[in-house]
């Protein structure tokens, strides 16, 4: 799978990431070094003190310095600079580990999304104008016509509030992270949340392709052959329906990591959302900096990423 | 004779339609020996393809076998259980189809598209892709390693249809049905296709059976031959005798239309007047009557059955070209058009 | 006879038709869940005109009601944690997002539609950079620009959103309107105006828009609540309206910290919001099956 063309492939989109990170992190660094106000308001400092925590930040140098200085910064030692509200923070290791907590949730959301989405889709495929696909349809049209918050709330209501009064306590679904990451009892919901809009979107996607990839010649061709029917349906049939879900993967990537600033904010999760929504609240503009660095980097990736699935999926495509 | 590897008798495939049912197979009998080669053809929508999905009960949606007998080996195909045809298609009987492009599926390499039709029946697989390659060399594929881990879409149409083949062949099947295989290809490749097809029948003795719409295709490579015409069959026989000395007007007008190389240049190809006709309502009598220059008023409401007219050559007709030729001046006709050779409604089309 | 030949001046017939309208109602009239949201949005709207003068408590007045206390005769909707009376928030609520959604939707009519016209009437330079931006605009993650946006305008507001949302949604429209011209410029009621002297201006605004104006009416009515939706997103976060103005995100992010002791503070804010957009939606549906029968899917 990994020929020369593809390494080559791979190097160039990874170049193309870069300069995608600088051009981000720059208009947001101009953007942001405009506005009147940060964080250092919020503490009162005057005189030498003032100029001392201006200094500490590189604050007392001309905007252009202020900014090639954050750009060298940021290539040469991958340093993002430090938190005005929590001085002595630096940036980059937090929304570092933060990108990989919104990964992880990501990742969940989408395993969800494509796995439930796929299941679905294929059983009503299958199962054509049956109550499956009755359900289904229903469901993708609460999907697409419900914000994820609302879908959150409803499932917290059921799992966290409900279910914990009903059982006692017993059993239910305890809102918030223990640790750094979450574990599965803490991500499920959440992966569930974020996935469950796009998972009725794939589902619809996938039922669609199932039914034009069914009536295909080499199905018949493998019916022929003397396979079973279960071999047909996932060997031959979803592999090549497959192919038009792939091509969706990366607005959903956008999507599950924009939509994931909803949703940390809602369960808790300390991720690179949470982080977001915190930061611009503080006025802590570096982190604000930071994180869409970050968000723009993890974006690149997950495109990337999507590129490189359709050759695995689809092996008439080659780069 | 021999004793008929495959007997289908009285075979009826509809498809439920808007404002009616489409009779696409309509009460089809007829026998295949061990290690022959038997032609089917027709016009597109004259049920030859139908005929052959309906033998391994491939027919899809929303067409039905509402009756009849598939005999193989003495066991009715049409009343065994899904898994028990499972076992048949591809061992005992299989099938290669058309347009060997959209036949492979693209994102399977072709090789092991190939070991597939042997998994399937149960042999191991590092066996099965040793078969492979041999089978690949078999159906004169070049460089046959490599060929096997490239995808369909890197291999030319005809290499396509001789892996279609070797899939056919894999597991040394007593039948093979043959689906217009050469229709999707170049004229050469065709005709290196047909060759292959007609060498493998001799050498491994599998019988063929060729579904085709073209004369020609016929004549290199079967023994045999069935004309069907609006999901009947009209006339059956040895290829040398049909071809010489056809009797069913429609045979006849089939062998006319093909395009002769010493013909003059300014001949028109010549065509069979009319068109197919529409199976929702057939014809009534007998179904090409039409379009048959031939016809008398008994076609119009009366059936034909298939009759002997020859020494293991039958047709289903009132007139029957003998009678054509000697009454009605069939072998210096120009004008085709419906009953213009019997004067019975000359021109107009039911 | 030259001369009487050249007097007689082609009036370009321009094919919309009465009937076109007509037709398209009759369609949209036995659409029952296009309807039913239509009459649900009247409603809505009847309800954010009433809350402008009257609501039945103020919507910021404090301690009206027992905090946190449910549903009741006087309370349809509860209170919250200020004691302030949901139900007459909610009716700000649809004010606020109804300004949002048709707020944006103008701003983006009014950018929109003139350069996709111009883009796809004279192509060359013009269209190249429009292009460009509109492929620009769709790589980029909409929700984190307009985050963004929110931050660099400074200090929220309902101003600032709209121009926010419209900034990262504009290029759908632009798309829609430079294709229906790509396609029109070609057709016979065009060139008939062109070769009779008709200035750009007027083929544009008289001839290809009035033709491309349904599918600019349901690109218009997805876009609205496309539009409500990242305005509760934004006042989720709490970059939207400024409190005490109550948005539906706003309040479902409050309810949200008290879900245990009072659930419908976050209901009825999220029941409204769903509704809306799914009104939205159903009608956008209806309009475009009505509209143009061929594109059902």
């Amino acid at each position: 799978m990994l020929t020369r063309g593809t390494l080559i492939y791979i190097s160039q989109r990874l170049v193309l990431i870069v300069f995608t990170v600088l051009a981000v992190s720059s208009a947001v660094f101009l953007g942001i070094h405009r506005l009147p106000g940060d964080a250092l308001f919020n503490e009162h400092l005057h005189g030498t003190e003032y100029q001392n925590v201006l200094h500490h930040y590189g604050l007392d140098l001309p905007l252009w310095q202020q900014y090639t200085n954050y750009i060298s910064g940021m290539f040469l030692h991958g340093n993002l600079g430090e938190s005005f509200v929590n001085r002595g923070v630096q940036i980059a290791p937090l929304v570092l580990r933060e990108a990989t907590v919104s990964a992880e949730v990501g990742l969940f959301a989408l395993i969800f999304t494509i796995g439930l989405g796929m299941l679905l889709g294929v059983v009503a495929a299958v199962r054509q104008n049956t109550w499956v696909d009755y359900v289904l349809s229903t469901t993708s049209v609460i999907g697409y016509s419900m914000p994820s918050f609302v879908i959150a709330t409803f499932l917290i209501l059921f799992f966290a509030v409900w279910l914990d009064n009903t059982t006692q306590g017993a059993f239910y679904f305890k809102i918030g992270w223990t640790g750094t990451y979450g574990s599965i009892g803490e991500i499920w919901l959440p992966a569930f949340a974020l996935g469950f809009p796009y998972a009725s979107i794939v589902a619809r996607l996938t039922r669609a392709s199932m039914l034009e990839v069914i009536r295909q010649d080499y199905i018949r061709t493998a019916r022929a052959k003397g396979l079973r029917e279960t071999v047909i349906m996932v060997r031959h049939a979803l592999r090549n329906a497959l192919i038009p879900v792939v091509t969706i993967l990366g607005p959903l990537a956008i999507g599950i990591i924009t939509g994931g600033v909803i949703i940390e904010n809602i369960f808790g999760i300390p991720g690179l959302g949470k982080e977001f929504a915190t930061s611009i609240l503080n006025r802590d503009y570096n982190i604000v900096i930071g994180v869409f660095t970050m968000y723009a980097a993890l974006i690149g990736i997950a495109n990337l990423g999507v590129d490189l699935l359709y050759v695995v999926i689809d092996p008439r495509i080659r780069y | 004779m021999p004793t008929p590897i495959l007997q289908v008798r009285d075979l009826r495939t509809q498809f439920a339609a808007d404002g009616g049912v489409v009779k696409a197979v309509d009460g089809v009998s007829f026998e295949l020996y061990p290690g022959e080669s038997l032609g089917i053809v027709g016009e597109s929508g004259s049920g030859k393809s139908m005929t052959a999905l309906s033998i391994l009960r491939l027919v899809p949606d929303p067409g039905r076998i509402v009756s009849g007998q598939v005999l193989f080996r003495d066991q009715d195909l049409l009343q065994l259980t899904g898994e028990e045809i499972r076992e048949i298609r591809g061992r005992d009987i299989a099938m290669i189809f058309q347009d060997p492009q959209s036949s492979l599926n693209p994102v399977l390499r072709t090789g092991f598209q190939v070991d597939e039709a042997m998994l399937a029946h149960g042999r191991p697989k590092r066996d099965a892709r040793s078969r492979t390659l041999e089978l690949l060399k078999k159906v004169r594929i070049p460089a046959a390693e490599s060929r096997y881990k490239d995808f369909p879409h890197q291999l030319s149409g005809g290499m396509r249809q001789r892996a279609m083949i070797a899939m056919g062949l894999a597991n040394a099947p007593a039948i093979l049905i043959a689906d217009e295989p050469t229709t999707a290809l170049d004229v050469t490749v065709q005709a290196q296709i047909l060759e292959l097809l007609g060498d493998l029948n001799r050498e491994l003795g599998t019988a063929i059976v060729m579904i085709t719409h073209n004369m020609g295709v016929v004549a290199g490579l079967c023994s045999r031959v069935l004309v069907m015409y609006a999901g009947e069959i009209v006339e059956q026989g040895p290829v040398e005798q049909i071809f010489e000395n056809p009797q069913h007007p429609y045979t006849w007008s089939l062998l006319r239309s093909i395009p002769r190389v010493d013909a003059l240049r300014h001949e028109r190809l010549r065509s069979i007047e009319g068109i197919a006709p529409d199976l929702l309502q057939p014809p009534s009598g007998c179904r090409f009557h039409p379009r048959c220059p031939f016809r008398i008023e008994k076609c119009f409401h009366d059936e034909p059955r298939l009759q002997d007219v020859a020494m293991g050559q039958q047709a289903a007709c009132w007139v029957m070209m003998k009678r054509a030729r000697e009454e009605m001046g069939a072998d210096k006709l120009i004008d085709i058009r419906p009953g213009a050779a019997s004067g019975v409604h000359p021109g107009e089309i039911a | 006879m030259a001369a009487t030949a050249a007097a007689v001046v082609v009036r370009p017939v321009t094919p919309v038709q009465a009937s076109l309208w007509s037709d398209a109602w009759r369609r949209l009239r036995r659409n029952r869940l296009a309807l039913a949201g239509a009459i649900y949005l009247a409603f809505l709207i009847v309800v954010a005109l009433v809350a402008l003068v009257h609501t039945p408590y103020p919507m910021a007045g404090v301690a009206v009601a027992t905090p946190y206390s449910g549903p009741s005769a006087a309370h349809w909707f509860g209170a919250d944690n200020l004691g302030r009376d949901v139900f007459s928030r909610v009716m700000v609520g649809a004010q606020i997002s109804l300004t949002v959604g048709i707020g944006t939707q103008l701003i983006i009519l009014a950018v929109g539609v003139p350069i996709g016209l111009a883009a796809g009437y004279f192509k060359g330079w013009f269209d190249s950079i429009v292009s460009f931006f509109v492929n620009v605009f769709y790589g980029v993650p909409d929700l984190l620009v307009a985050l963004l946006l929110v931050v660099l305008l400074g200090h929220p507001g309902l101003d600032k959103i709209i121009i926010a949302i419209s900034v990262t949604r504009w290029m759908d429209m632009t798309r829609l309107v430079r294709g229906q011209t790509l396609a029109l410029r070609e057709r016979e009621f065009v060139e008939a105006a062109r070769a009779s002297g008709a200035k750009p201006f007027k083929i544009l605004f008289g001839h290809i828009l009035p033709n491309a104006l349904g599918p600019v009416i349901v690109q218009a009515t997805f876009g609205v609540p496309a539009a409500i939706l990242f305005e509760a997103f934004l006042s989720f976060l709490g970059l939207g309206v400024p409190a005490p103005q109550p948005s539906w995100g706003s309040m479902a992010a409050d309810g949200l910290s008290a879900i245990r002791i009072a659930p419908h503070m976050v209901i009825a804010p999220s029941i409204a919001l769903s509704l809306t957009l799914m009104a939205f939606n159903f009608l956008g549906d209806g309009l475009r099956d009505a509209l143009d029968p061929r594109s059902r899917r």
